[in-house]
């Protein structure tokens, strides 16, 4: 009885393990995960586009099937989990950083990672011509007296109790509030016919008869554009702007163009594209805090760059470079480096040039633990204190562009703004903004100018 | 000028419009150039170069000139005439797209000059063919990144000798600008647009540095090589092929503008020729001339007014007056190898008919070229012309604007981790890298102390000077050395 025992229990033992670990063949010693290429296109270190479908399959070294559990992590944040499967497809919809992890099922081997990157600006490699303006020239346009344009804008919701969703088109009517002739507001009637609005197609100034020859869309204004036909400027083009309200990033739009002749009825899709939606934008620029200065007490500017900070990110951005000027009768009493990326440790310094009132800010990311301070959406804080006996009613500031080399003389660093990356290569798809900011003092705060 | 040869320049005229094909119109010029050449005792022999001009004769252009004008399409970054604009569309707007001016200016460096001293150096890498696209400046910004990446990352002073690197001209025109939109916001913002035709390297290389280049083989230019569409799709060879990206560029100024900055006229010469041997052949540009697509050999200096055109090319290397008769640039078609001049000269004097009372020149220094015409045109795709002496440099003598000196060089630079090996972080010498480190960088820079410069001078390449480029490079070297 006990022998029998003793083979039961051997018997139990056998099957539980059996049922328990990956049907891995006895011939197959070494456990570890072999990617099967053939059926792979996920990369070590591959940048795709979002919206890509990656797709990873593995193997025992012997080729046999192994079951694994799969994790997706996007910036260290679980997405995605499948349990003892033979291999994944899924997808990435948004930028950021990703990793794979695959666990074998029931056997002891090491997991086996991949890390990855998304991002809009890997899309922009294969999406030529295109960008955040649609520009176009119809020669037919250099033959009519009239044009009316209208615009729409391409929408959907859901419909309830379906995964569908309702088309439709929305009529844009461009409205001028205060009757200055531009365009500064759309009005939007969904399911509607747009009312047209007329564009000058021919008129004479600067001695030169000039004629539309195009339209220029932008996410914040519609500009007609003239070509010289005769006089003083032939040859040259003439921009005048038809509206200072313009197409959001990543929405599509039509226009439709036809004259009172009908030699013209044409309809054209666009969409405005860029490494960021409407709204998004990772802008460096100039913000007075904390209301209006006195000439008595010292204020505070800031450069502020709410959505810099993620998507510098997103493109492994280590090193932040950029000048500010600001007006010589003003002295810079303190410049301060809040914690400005999550989860990096930063450092920062900064260089004043007192000769040409300007500072040069720099920024670098290192490895190790980040500053326990919280995020600020402020890239650096700049305080300043009018000089005595500076009669002063307004300050001017400008994150600095010097276009000509020339200039650079004047600074002791190159004065443009640089972002490197890990590689110390540039990074593209940061903004600075250069328009100068005014800054008055007791009757009001900063200006744009 | 001589009675002589002013009847010879008109008669030329006189051949360019009696022409009715560019073959005949060629065959004329060539023989009315070589009589001017003869009677002006210039060192260049005139060719119809048939096997050049014959695969145009199709596309049917109606005279020499304009077939030039076509395929010399580099469009000059401030002499636009064609394309003159009158905007009230300021720059310097968030509505912004790919990429505004001031990030690509921050992706160039000015070399220092270092002092050579050899008499020649030059490379000969391959030619190749733009056909019938006004895709120069592609070809150029390709030829100088093969070559600077053959000399920096393999170590190859060579350059691209043995084509060992084959990149895609038909990707740097897939990823050109929107000239209209670059115009209209005063060159402020650039958005790719898909075109062969016209084209800068000023920004074709700020691409290498954020897209990087393609393999030829992934989008091959021969598969397009006769076309007058524009916006030609890439082959789905394209989609995911590797990309070799470059890390930023050099930039050496115009002559003009050297001179401004304060650079003497051997620092400017010493700076080209540093660009060109430390790290690869150039990309230049120059103003077209009615006779260069008639140039056969020898040493080139225009009998003919300019063209309407640019045109960019690929520099590969300088020689001495007294190297040019034991130079060949030809032994890939010929055997024996034909020297550029047969007779030695020690310098070289020509006028030239480019600039309003034909002034006379005297150098002793010429640069060879690099075509982008197939090997059937010059000297088996190459040419040679003078280098501006002192006088022009200075600006006591006109530079016409066929010489390569009036406009700006470029070439890539190619940063690694190598470069960097005697690199010391330890800046303050105080036996720790640290943050304190980059604070005492930061606080020098711009400082002219020889022992500042040689603790922070660490950016590539060595600059002579103390900036960010420096402070971007302790970062990554931090990071590197730290296993980021």
């Amino acid at each position: 009885m006990r022998r029998i025992k003793g083979f039961l229990l051997v018997l139990f033992l056998a099957l539980f393990v059996g049922c328990s670990v990956n049907p891995v063949p006895e011939d197959d010693p070494v456990m570890g995960i072999v990617i099967d290429d053939s059926l792979t296109t996920l990369r070590e270190g591959h940048t795709y586009a979002p919206r890509s479908v990656v797709r990873i399959a593995w193997k025992t070294q012997s080729g046999k099937t192994l079951l694994c559990d799969f994790f997706l992590y996007r910036e260290g944040e679980p997405i995605d989990t499948r349990h003892a499967v033979e291999g994944v497809v899924f997808s990435v919809e948004e930028e950021g950083h990703y990793r794979v992890e695959l666990t074998p099922v029931g056997v002891r081997s090491a997991p086996v990672r991949y890390s990855f990157s998304v991002t809009r600006a890997y899309e922009e490699l294969y999406q030529s011509p295109g960008g955040s303006i649609k520009a176009e020239f119809l020669d037919a346009l250099l033959a009519v007296s009239t044009l009316d344009i209208h615009f729409f804008r391409y929408a959907e919701e859901p419909l309830p109790g379906t995964n569908e969703t309702i088309q439709r088109r929305d009529a844009m009517n461009l409205k001028d509030s205060n009757q200055d002739g531009v365009y500064d507001h759309w009005e939007i009637i969904p399911n509607a016919f747009a009312q047209g609005v007329s564009v000058a197609c021919a008129f004479n100034t600067l001695d030169t008869d000039w004629h539309l020859r195009g339209m220029r869309y932008e996410e914040t204004a519609i500009y007609p554009l003239y070509f010289g036909i005769a006089g003083l400027y032939q040859g040259y083009y003439l921009h005048t702007t038809l509206a200072t309200v313009g197409f959001e990033i990543g929405v599509p739009f039509a226009r439709y163009l036809h004259d009172a002749q009908g030699s013209i009825n044409d309809y054209a899709s666009f969409t405005l594209r860029e490494r960021y939606d409407t709204g998004l934008k990772p802008c460096f620029f100039l913000d007075l805090k904390g209301g209006t200065p006195s000439r008595e007490a010292e204020f505070t500017l800031a450069i502020s760059a709410p959505n810099a900070a993620e998507f510098a990110a997103y493109y492994d951005t280590r090193y932040f470079q950029m000048t500010v000027a600001y007006d010589p009768r003003l002295s810079l009493s303190a410049v301060f480096f809040p914690n400005f990326l999550r989860d990096q440790k930063e450092l920062t310094g900064y260089r004043i040039n007192a000769e040409e009132s300007a500072v040069t800010l720099y920024r670098g990311v290192v490895v190790g633990e980040d500053e326990k301070a919280a995020i600020s959406p402020d890239f650096a804080l700049l305080t300043f204190r009018v000089k005595a006996g500076a009669p002063l009613e307004y300050a001017d500031f400008s994150l600095v562009y010097e276009s000509d080399l020339d200039a650079y003389a004047n600074y002791p660093d190159n004065p443009n703004p640089a972002f490197k990356n890990k590689s110390n290569g540039f990074v593209d798809g940061l903004i600075v903004e250069h328009a100068p900011l005014r800054i008055s003092f007791g009757n009001g705060g900063g200006e744009r100018r | 000028m001589t009675k002589n040869t002013f009847v010879s320049v008109l008669l030329l005229m006189a051949v360019i419009i009696s022409f009715s094909s560019i073959l005949d119109e060629s065959i004329g010029l060539s023989e009315q150039i070589s009589q001017v050449l003869a009677s002006e005792g210039l060192n260049w022999r005139a060719s119809p170069n048939i096997a050049f001009f014959s695969p145009y004769v199709e596309a049917n252009p109606r005279s020499v000139s304009e077939l030039l004008n076509r395929i010399n399409g580099y469009l000059p970054l401030n002499e636009e005439a064609r394309y003159q604009w009158l905007s009230e569309i300021v720059g310097h707007s968030t509505s912004r797209m790919n990429t505004t001016n001031d990030i690509i200016l921050s992706t160039y460096v000015v070399l220092k000059p270092v002092t050579q001293t050899e008499a020649s150096f030059f490379r000969i890498e391959p030619v190749r063919n733009q056909q019938y696209y006004g895709s120069c400046w592609a070809f150029s910004t390709i030829g100088t990144f093969e070559s600077a990446l053959a000399v920096q990352a393999l170590g190859l002073p060579e350059g691209n000798r043995d084509n060992r690197f084959d990149y895609s001209e038909r990707w740097v025109g897939y990823h050109n600008n929107n000239t209209f939109i670059r115009l209209a916001s005063n060159a402020w913002m650039i958005q790719d647009e898909d075109r062969l035709n016209g084209g800068n390297p000023y920004h074709a290389l700020f691409n290498s540095i954020r897209y990087g280049e393609m393999e030829e083989q992934n989008a091959p230019y021969a598969q397009i090589f006769i076309s007058t569409e524009e916006g030609v799709p890439l082959p789905t060879s394209a989609y995911g092929a590797p990309l070799r990206q470059s890390s930023k560029t050099a930039l050496i100024p115009s002559a003009r503008d050297c001179l401004h900055f304060g650079y003497t006229y051997a620092d400017y010469l010493n700076m080209i020729k540093t660009a060109l041997k430390d790290y690869g052949s150039l990309s230049v540009t120059f103003a077209v001339p009615g006779d260069f697509g008639n140039y056969a050999s020898g040493i080139y200096t225009p009998v003919l007014p300019l063209s309407e055109s640019y045109h960019a090319v690929t520099l590969v290397g300088w020689a001495a007056a007294s190297e040019l008769d034991d130079i060949s640039l030809n032994g890939k078609l010929k055997n024996p190898p034909v020297p550029i001049i047969k007779n030695p000269i020690t310098r070289y004097t020509y006028r030239d008919f480019t600039l309003p009372g034909v002034p006379q020149h005297a150098t002793d220094l010429f640069w060879i070229l690099k075509n982008s015409y197939g090997y059937l045109w010059g000297d088996a795709g190459y040419y040679v012309v003078p280098a501006i002496n002192a006088a022009q440099y200075a600006g006591e003598a006109e530079i016409g604007l066929w010489m390569i000196e009036g406009f700006d060089m470029y070439v890539p630079l190619f940063d690694s981790d190598e470069k960097h090996a005697g690199d010391d972080l330890d800046i303050n010498r105080d036996g720790l890298v640290d943050q304190n480190d980059f604070g005492d960088l930061i606080a020098k820079i711009g400082s002219n102390q020889p022992s500042d410069i040689s603790a922070c001078d660490i950016g590539y390449p060595k600059d002579g000077r103390i900036t960010g480029d420096d402070a971007s490079a302790w970062i990554t070297l931090y990071n590197v050395r730290h296993e980021e």
